[in-house]
């Protein structure tokens, strides 16, 4: 009962809980936090204590003393950590009502990738609920995505969304209200980090971190050949030497190193096609595939699956933002009680 | 047709186009013009249906399924032929606001601060504690009501019974003249005054007729009967009338006299059953102790 009357001074939450980033949508207000999802831990006389949470404990990834641990609490898109989840799910929520003085109680509706199993979703929940939410709903993330982008998921209309986010990628052919086909791969934009770091140490057998890797990544990676070539400046600790040292990386070196998560995901893609109604097929491959989520944002990434596949494929709105927007909608619709069939948990 | 060469001369051609605000449309058709490819060369490279070029060029949105479609289309569309994306988005929305306010809603930039609340947050907490001190004082205060069960019977029952209390104590003090009465109804105003019983008996049923509310209790079925205690030491008294409403409750000291006035038969409890005796109606009622034990339960005035 205490909680209801604090969800009287709380407001309804969508929040994206990515690998990479916690995005938090407020009814009426829009998003309204988008932070990393890291948390830092400090641990002193056997006691842990949260140093820093989102982007103050990201600057401190690979940067810390031995008693502080900055770490990411879900992986592959599910939680790794259920109880650092949980305090970062506490923070995110009083950050987001910090200017009120009673402890909040909101509903939430949350972003689940659409392949992750009960346990998984189980645990999203129960963090939710324990970070101090009075009701937790679950959505799969293609679902919102596809919400969050505009196509009219209740037509009888098929609409292919590929949400290439940090943890995952997800696919789904999406008609009625309902997901037709999904599928889900364990490659994202940490992969792609993984995988550019991996080239470094390979190629110039020097070693850089994750932060370092996610910035070449924005500025000069790309999916596909004879664009713009573009050149960044790096510095890491030469494995040989064991000292820092600077060297030039250009796009198709990162293109290069980028080919295997990208041809799983070309394959994933083409899969799904291959499994989709013959129907539905026709209607994506007259109006296309959508691409959300950050790893949208690729250079060329549209242009690469539009080639692999033949058909068109476009980035939707403000791709990083669009699970947490089409969750905010669908929690809207929802209420009004015209979503009835969105598969939800 | 190099890739830099043709982007110099689409940046020109929007620079103009977007001066006169022409369509998003006009502004792609040219700078696809400038490039040096057909329609259907387009429609091939992006693997497009060569209707959705002309929908686009033509600036006819209905053509796709949502505006979602159609706004991707373009910046894809844009994108490929190198052409800035703020030149024709705002062409885009000033199309579609004169077209009669038909914009859809603003994607979300950036991330916004939460909306701030008017009240300050020391203001606020102030506020809930002055909230938490009227809830305490409302709590205490139904605290310190009286439970329903004691004045049960009504309230000018309650107001009565602790009248009669007060005034048979000062009775008590001129005891020889309440016990010169014979009727077992008798109120100090009468001992005062030393009316006659029959005076007196007049002034109750005057009573009974203005006061309709008391008379059920006053003059009803039940006796009325008068307990007179004497203590020699100290000793804790309860009595309760037939109705097993309390009348009196107390610790009495050695050498006080009480008087007790109520609906007879009494329940009387005695905590010292050596300290007290008891006369009922001017008669004696012999006190014994429970067994064993040093207090007395009595009832007087079966």
């Amino acid at each position: 009962m205490l909680k209801n009357l604090r969800g009287m001074f709380s407001n309804d939450l969508s929040i994206d809980l990515g690998t990479a980033n916690t995005l938090i949508y407020v009814k009426d207000q829009g998003i309204v936090l988008d932070e990393p999802s890291v948390v830092a831990i400090r641990i002193h006389n056997g006691q842990k204590t949260i140093e820093a949470v989102g982007a103050d404990a990201k600057r401190m990834l690979g940067r810390t003393p031995g008693n502080i641990t900055a770490i990411r609490p879900l992986k592959d898109g599910v939680i790794a950590d259920f109880q650092v989840t949980e305090k970062m799910l506490q923070h995110f929520i009083a950050k987001v009502h910090e200017s009120r003085f009673i402890r909040p109680s909101p509903r939430v509706l949350i972003c689940v990738p659409c392949m992750s199993t009960q346990v998984e979703r189980r645990a999203i929940r129960e963090s939710a609920m324990s970070a101090g939410a009075r009701e937790v709903r679950l959505i799969e993330e293609p679902m919102a995505a596809a919400i969050g982008a505009g196509l009219a998921v209740e037509d009888a209309n098929g609409s292919m969304v590929v949400d290439v986010g940090g943890g995952t990628t997800e696919l789904a052919i999406i008609s009625l209200n309902g997901v037709v086909h999904r599928d889900s791969l364990r490659v994202g934009g940490d992969r792609f980090d993984e995988a550019i770091v991996s080239y470094v140490r390979r190629r110039y057998g020097s070693l850089i971190g994750d932060a370092t890797a996610e910035r070449i990544k924005k500025e000069v990676g790309c999916a596909l050949s004879g664009g713009e070539l573009r050149e960044i400046d790096v510095r890491g600790r030469n494995l040989a030497e064991g000292v820092p040292r600077s060297f030039t990386l250009n796009s198709d070196e990162i293109l290069d190193a980028l080919q295997e998560p990208l041809s799983s995901i070309v394959q994933s893609v083409k899969q799904t096609l291959e499994k989709s109604p013959p129907e539905l097929a026709a209607d994506i491959a007259e109006s296309g595939i959508v691409l959300t989520g950050g790893g949208a944002l690729l250079r060329d990434l549209d242009r690469l699956l539009s080639e692999e596949t033949g058909l068109p494929v476009i980035i939707s709105e403000d791709p990083l933002t669009c699970v947490a927007r089409g969750g905010g909608r669908a929690m809207e619709m929802m209420d009004r009680h015209t979503l009835e069939l969105l598969s939800t948990e | 047709m190099s890739g830099a060469m043709s982007k110099i001369e689409i940046e020109s051609t929007s620079d103009s186009a977007a001066g006169a605000i022409a369509s998003p449309g006009a502004i792609l058709r040219s700078a696809r013009e400038a490039a040096g490819y057909s329609r259907a060369e387009m429609a091939d490279k992006l693997n497009w249906l060569s209707c959705y070029v002309e929908a686009i060029e033509e600036d006819r949105y209905e053509a796709f399924s949502s505006r979602a479609f159609a706004t991707g289309y373009m910046k894809s569309y844009g994108r490929y032929l190198k052409v800035a994306e703020d030149v024709y988005l705002e062409a885009h929305h000033q199309m579609l606001a004169a077209a009669g306010g038909a914009v859809e809603r603003e994607p979300l930039s950036g991330v916004r601060p939460p909306r701030q609340v008017v009240v300050s947050s020391r203001a606020g907490l102030y506020g809930a504690g002055l909230v938490l001190a009227a809830l305490i004082a409302l709590l205490w205060w139904q605290q310190t009501q009286p439970t329903p069960q004691q004045p049960s019977a009504t309230d000018s029952d309650a107001a009565e019974q602790s009248a009669t209390l007060e005034m048979s104590e000062i009775v008590s003090g001129i005891e020889e003249t309440a016990a010169a009465y014979s009727t077992p109804i008798a109120t100090d105003a009468a001992t005062a005054a030393g009316q006659e019983p029959v005076d007196f008996s007049d002034v109750e049923r005057e009573n009974s007729i203005v006061d309709a509310a008391d008379t059920e209790s006053e003059t009803g079925l039940e006796a009325v009967g008068i307990l007179e205690f004497r203590f020699t030491a100290e000793c804790w008294l309860e009595v309760r009338d037939s109705r097993g409403d309390l009348i009196y409750a107390n610790l009495r000291r050695a050498g006080d006299t009480l008087t007790l006035e109520g609906a007879a038969p009494f329940d009387v409890l005695l905590g010292d059953a050596s300290a007290a005796t008891l006369s009922y109606l001017g008669a004696a009622v012999p006190i014994s102790a429970v067994d064993g034990r040093k207090f007395a339960r009595l009832s007087v005035g079966d």
